[in-house]
């Protein structure tokens, strides 16, 4: 068994840049002691697909010089992160998880790649996820399953499974997820990291494998939100190379995070995210966090969402014609090799006529003018992330006629792809089973400065994000 | 059963539509097909006069080359 090895695994990006900038830490130690904690877990976890060692440590000790001459990029400088094998880095495969996309080697780097590289991050590999993002549990035959490192025998949830498996275990400080569904905040709660959703058109998706156009997002996950925010610092900003990019003026995202809750307005919503089917351990938590948070300050108001549950349909009704749109010929050449439960959900869009897709994004704005009315008021909403515990790999492993547990997952996630609002997941506590439960924090488009100061303000009255895994298992 | 949960009529009308799904995978779809459908059915009941859908056509910018 394993538990917290090393000094460095989990500190945060925020307690780590200082020692870097200041030269008392050196790129080249802290990569190292990523690749072995990488080396130590991964059989383990299986959060890598790929791991770049050798240009990795080539990458720090350039890193170590430039700091030594003077040249400090900034906090992200010297920094191991992960990315989600959805993401073109030039040169090397990405593969989405998927066996047709096995010899898919990237031309040029993604924009956030690029984005990340020119703040001296050290990319040290790809990060398992589900094939082609399309699912909630973070199983994938073709690359091997996730584990959860709080319980290897429990999913992480997805898609960007490996992401949450990496940071939660201290092989990296941060990653680079994605998110249609849910599928940043979803591991970021089950695996007890933080994980956002910016808003969507904050952050370029170009150079990422699409699932969902009009919904996809990329987002940060790291060990806190102030890790986060000063992720977003890089990742953000308008990108010609992607339509959906907004103009929008791009804040410091760390310049409003200590500025604590007072003043601050609370919406909960009365419907759906707090109803009896979320597990009681779940709800308790999330209340307790409410209450923290209403006792340093916030004010929570009680809101009525009748119409909050049609969001998870909208978003799969989106989804599902997108995606089949966007796999139409790879399905058509090459249905065998994908995996039959990816297969099956991609190829259910067949059946999907034109005008119900119609109907799904005219409700999409129906949906978004009730979320733009409801929350008039207030700063932010928060709700559970998901509204279960994590269940087990084998309730989740699809058979014959049986895909699997798992579905209730996105339920509250994908309520706000829909209406492309920042939505952020803090760890709030555990469950009798000892695995993460998260907060999800909503606020208005572009807001994501007020999601991050309320999650920092958390962060600074708890401790559950400061709590590694103790005993992920080692294999002989 | 409705007809487009029949796996070949599934299958034939894929291929009316230059879509390539074999009558197995289409059998196999089981449940997806279930939640589609329920999917679909939710937004329908949704009254969306006065909501034009999300995705409005926008001219490709261009202009005379020379000018």
């Amino acid at each position: 068994m394993v538990g917290q090895e090393s000094d460095l695994t989990y500190k945060s990006v925020a307690e780590l840049a200082p020692l870097i900038a200041r030269g008392e830490l050196s790129p080249r130690d802290l990569v190292q002691a990523s690749l072995d904690r990488i080396s130590q877990l991964d059989s383990s976890l299986n959060a890598f697909i790929d791991v770049w060692e050798e240009s990795s440590l080539s990458i720090a000790r350039i890193a170590e010089k430039d700091i030594a001459d003077g040249r400090y990029l900034g906090p992200l400088h010297g920094i191991p992160v992960g990315i989600k094998d959805l993401i073109d880095f030039e040169g090397t495969p990405t593969t989405g998880g998927s066996k047709v996309l096995a010899d898919n080697v990237a031309s040029s780097d993604a924009t956030v790649t690029t984005n990340l590289k020119a703040a001296g991050a050290i990319i040290i590999g790809k990060l398992n996820l589900v094939e082609f993002a399309f699912g909630t549990t973070g199983l994938n035959p073709t690359t091997g399953d996730v584990k959860n490192p709080w319980d290897t025998t429990r999913i992480t949830a997805g898609s960007s499974s490996g992401s949450g498996a990496a940071v939660a275990s201290g092989m990296i400080p941060a990653a680079l997820g994605t998110d249609t569904g849910g599928s940043v905040r979803m591991p970021a709660s089950l695996c007890g990291i933080a994980g956002l959703k910016p808003t969507y058109g904050r952050v370029s998706r170009a150079g990422v494998l699409d699932l969902s156009w009009s919904m996809d997002h990329v987002g940060p996950m790291a060990r806190t939100t102030e890790d986060c925010a000063l992720m977003m610092n890089v990742l953000a900003g308008h990108d010609p190379r992607d339509g959906a990019s907004s103009s929008n003026m791009v804040p410091d995202f760390t310049s409003e995070i200590a500025r604590g809750l007072d003043g601050l307005k609370i919406g909960i919503p009365s419907h759906y995210f707090y109803d009896e089917f979320v597990d009681y351990e779940v709800l308790e938590s999330v209340r307790s966090g409410i209450n923290l948070l209403a006792a340093n300050g916030a004010e929570v108001v009680e809101l009525s969402m009748p119409w909050v549950e049609k969001g998870r349909p909208i978003n799969l009704g989106i989804i599902l014609p997108e995606s089949v749109s966007i796999h139409e010929k790879m399905i058509s050449e090459h249905a065998h090799l994908y995996t039959p439960a990816v297969r099956a959900r991609i190829q259910s869009g067949f059946n999907v006529a034109a005008i119900d897709y119609v109907r799904a994004q005219s409700a999409r704005q129906w949906f978004n003018h009730q979320m733009a009315e409801s929350m008039s008021n207030v700063d932010v909403l928060i709700t559970p992330t998901v509204p279960i515990k994590a269940p087990t790999i084998a309730d989740c492993t699809p058979s014959p006629g049986n895909l699997g547990a798992g579905i209730e997952l996105a339920m509250f996630t994908g309520v706000f792809d829909v209406t492309g609002q920042p939505s952020h997941s803090v760890p709030c506590g555990f469950t009798s089973d000892g695995t993460p439960i998260g907060m999800m924090i909503t606020g208005h488009p572009f807001d994501e400065p007020m999601v991050l100061r309320i999650g920092h303000a958390f962060e600074q009255l708890t401790n559950w994000h400061q709590r590694p895994p103790t005993d992920i298992p080692v294999p002989n | 059963m409705n007809q487009s949960d029949d796996p070949q009529h599934f299958s034939d009308r894929a291929q009316e539509h230059d879509l390539v799904i074999s009558a197995e995978d289409a059998g196999n779809i089981g449940r997806v097909g279930a939640d589609v459908t329920r999917t679909y059915s939710a937004i329908r009941q949704i009254v969306t006069t006065g909501y034009e859908p999300v995705v409005i056509f926008v001219p490709t910018p261009s202009k005379r080359k020379g000018e």
